[in-house]
C-alpha cells in the first residue's frame, strides 16, 4: 500500500515537474521576443501567434512596452527592460520550485527503493520455503 | 470480507468510506481556492506597486480590456475577500465531517469490539 501511495506521489511530481520545465521554457522564449525586439524598428511587418502555428500579419507599434500577465486576469503594461527583469525573476522562481520538487521526488525515489529491497529479501526468503 | 460483518457494520463502514471522500474532496477543495488566493495577492501587489497612471488591462477570454488601475484594485481586492469567504467556508465544512469522521470510527470500533470472531 506504502508503496503505491510513493508512486501515485512520485507521478504527480514528475506531471508537475513537466508543467514548470514548459512555464520555463515559456518564460525563456517570452524574454528571447523582448530582447530581439530591441533589434528591430517601429513600424516593422512582424507575425504574430494566433495559435496552432498559424499567423496574422501586424506592425511593430512599440518596441519598448510590453504587456505582462501578472494573474487573476490582470495584465499590466511595462518597458521592456522591467519586463524582462520581471520574466527573469519568475524563472528563477519556477527554477528553484522545480528543484524543491526534484529533491522531493529523490527522496520517493529513495523510500520506494528501500521497499523494493525489503519485498525482494522476503521473495528471495520465502522461495526456500517448500510447502 | 465485509460479507461476514453485520448489516449495521456494514453501513457505517460505508458511511465511513463515504466521509473520508468527501474530506479529500474539501482538501482539494481547499488547496484550490488557496492557489487561487495566492495568485490574487500576488496580481494585487503587482497592482499596488504599478504607478497610479500605469496601463492595465483586464483580460476577459482571449481578449485585453484596457482598463483603470483603482477599478482593477478594488476588483482584486473584492475577489481576495470572496476567496477568504470561501475558504472559511470549506474549512469549516472539513471540520463537521473530521468531527463526524472521528465519531464513526469510535462507533465502529465499539461495535467490531463486541462482533464475535468467526470461523477458528
Amino acid at each position: 500500500m506504502a508503496y503505491q501511495e510513493y508512486q501515485a506521489e512520485a507521478e504527480a511530481i514528475v506531471q508537475q515537474l513537466n508543467l514548470t520545465q514548459m512555464t520555463v521554457q515559456g518564460l525563456d522564449r517570452a524574454v528571447s521576443a523582448i530582447e530581439a525586439m530591441q533589434s528591430a524598428v517601429e513600424g516593422q511587418d512582424i507575425l504574430v501567434p494566433i495559435g496552432s502555428g498559424s499567423f496574422i500579419h501586424a506592425r511593430l507599434a512599440s518596441r519598448e512596452k510590453v504587456i505582462l500577465n501578472v494573474g487573476s486576469g490582470v495584465s499590466i503594461e511595462k518597458p521592456a527592460a522591467e519586463a524582462v527583469e520581471n520574466l527573469k525573476v519568475r524563472r528563477t522562481e519556477v527554477a528553484e520550485g522545480s528543484k524543491k520538487l526534484n529533491e522531493v521526488l529523490a527522496k520517493i525515489e529513495e523510500e520506494m527503493a528501500k521497499i523494493q529491497s525489503v519485498v525482494e529479501k522476503y521473495q528471495a526468503g520465502s522461495e526456500g520455503v517448500v510447502q | 470480507m465485509s460479507g461476514q460483518l453485520p448489516p449495521q457494520i456494514q453501513n457505517q463502514l460505508a458511511q465511513l468510506q463515504q466521509l473520508q471522500q468527501q474530506g479529500q474532496a474539501l482538501v482539494n477543495q481547499k488547496n484550490q481556492i488557496e492557489v487561487l488566493k495566492k495568485e490574487t495577492e500576488s496580481a494585487l501587489k503587482e497592482l499596488d506597486g504599478a504607478s497610479e497612471d500605469a496601463v492595465v488591462y483586464k483580460n476577459v477570454g482571449e481578449i485585453f480590456l484596457k482598463a483603470e488601475r483603482a477599478t482593477l484594485l478594488e476588483d482584486l481586492k473584492e475577489r481576495k475577500d470572496l476567496l477568504e469567504l470561501r475558504l472559511t467556508t470549506v474549512a469549516k465544512q472539513e471540520e463537521r465531517i473530521q468531527g463526524r469522521f472521528a465519531q464513526l470510527q469510535e462507533q465502529l470500533k465499539e461495535a467490531l469490539g463486541q462482533v464475535p470472531p468467526k470461523g477458528g
